[in-house]
């Protein structure tokens, strides 16, 4: 039994969508088909129970999550940085579109999901890939300035590295396979994300802004 | 528990490897209307594959890229690209794997892990070695001249696996820099500290999850 009060809307469309990588790193994870997912845990997934590709909208999305995880703090740090900057093509239908916080009220659920303990996150992708949701648009635990949510894709996904964002060749199947371009191969993250980026254990602003505005709102009903 | 290898040539692995992946991809592609004929020389690529993986490799790793290789094959005569594609991607997954078991391997031997870590921080001062090593100055330059590494051993291969995990996203400099910074992923102390307080195996998992 689900913990939504209704579930989200199911949303289908193409989203262009970027990943950095270490180097020498391909942006999608799959694995043999049969054997155990060695892929770490991450919000909505748990290590060894599958796969989720973890994409943003944005490079600059993307770049904070890895200024997030390796806690660079100053502009030295990031200058030691070298990743790989990937774009993806996603064809997705069935994704879960709790890209808002406050379309996560609309169903019943708290919006700190979104931004805060995984193990919650990982609950609700549970409940998700029981209901048939093949991923899920929620906002960047990340970046909390930013509009465009980050897209997750539940289960494996192969890369077809091309030189163009949008190939002539026809996807072969849009459930496994997605176009990739390789950006940059030695790039890191631009020194602005060193004061916009919410780091671990701190505050998600985006969070707070939006529950302010919404006991404004509250107050003036 | 990966084995320790004894001789590696991990230039000519790699070469093979590449090779290899090459030969394959090309004759998978889609539209090559000579994926059939080419396949040839992808059944040549991997028998120089085979040539080259050093003793201690996983059997089941080999023999499974051999399976799907075959499989390839056989997915091109019957027409299915979609299959070739995807066994493709699969041998791609297990040469990768297949490299990374081999470079990780090759650390556990203390002088290889030692000219990993040197040739991995060019710029890492006699008196960087020794605090990352946890041995004096000294040693260093003893190690450097080619003494034998016994003391201080297990760390050095420890420090090796680390920075071979740490270099495909930081620079030496940046990497120098790792040790010694703080995460709360590591209880607030920095890799170095919990390193010292008999936390590596915390230390090679940290790292070994920003490679991915």
């Amino acid at each position: 039994m689900a913990d939504w009060a209704r579930p989200p809307e199911r949303v289908a469309d193409t989203w262009v969508t970027y990943r950095q990588t270490p180097l020498g790193v391909p942006p999608l994870y799959y694995g043999l088909p049969g054997h155990p997912s060695g892929q770490p845990s991450g919000r909505w997934h748990r290590k060894g129970e599958g796969y989720a590709q973890y994409l943003a909208r944005s490079p600059v999305g993307a770049w904070a999550e890895l200024v997030r995880q390796l806690t660079l703090r100053t502009s030295e740090q990031i200058e030691t940085v070298h990743r790989r900057m990937w774009q993806v093509a996603v064809e997705a239908g069935d994704i879960a579109d709790l890209s808002t916080f406050a379309k996560y009220v609309e169903c019943g659920l708290d919006p700190e999901i979104a931004v805060g303990d995984h193990a919650r996150s990982q609950r609700l992708a549970d409940d998700l890939r029981a209901a048939g949701y093949r991923g899920v648009l929620s906002p960047s635990a990340a970046l909390p300035d930013i509009d465009a949510p980050n897209l997750t894709l539940f289960g494996p996904r192969i890369e077809i590295v091309v030189d163009a964002a949008v190939p002539s060749r026809r996807n072969p199947d849009p459930g496994l396979w997605c176009f990739a371009v390789l950006l940059a191969d030695r790039a890191g993250p631009p020194a602005d994300l060193l004061t916009r980026t919410r780091f671990l254990g701190a505050k998600h602003l985006g969070l707070e802004l939006w529950r302010s505005s919404e006991a404004d709102l509250d107050r003036g009903r | 528990m990966l084995m320790t290898l004894p001789t590696i040539d991990d230039q000519a692995l790699r070469e093979s490897a590449q090779r290899f992946g090459e030969t394959l991809a090309a004759a998978v592609a889609p539209g090559d209307p000579d994926g059939e004929g080419s396949f040839g020389e992808v059944m040549d690529a991997i028998l120089d594959l085979t040539a080259v993986v050093p003793d201690g490799i996983q059997d089941t790793d080999l023999k499974h890229l051999l399976k799907l290789t075959v499989e390839a094959r056989d997915a091109i005569a019957a027409g299915d690209r979609v299959r070739a594609l995807e066994t493709n991607a699969y041998c791609r997954l297990l040469l990768r794997r297949i490299l990374e078991h081999s470079a990780i391997g090759a650390l556990d031997d203390p002088t290889t892990a030692f000219a990993a870590v040197e040739a991995t921080l060019p710029t890492a001062s006699t008196k960087d070695m020794a605090k990352l090593l946890g041995v004096s100055e000294k040693t260093i330059s003893t190690w450097r001249a080619g003494g034998t590494i016994e003391r201080g051993a297990a760390r050095v291969t420890t420090i090796a696996q680390i920075c071979h995990h740490l270099r495909s996203t930081f620079t030496g400099t940046g990497i120098l820099g790792w040790f010694d910074t703080s995460t709360r992923q590591l209880g607030k102390r920095t890799p170095l500290e919990a390193i010292s307080q008999g936390d590596a195996g915390d230390v090679v998992e940290f790292a070994s999850r920003i490679h991915g």
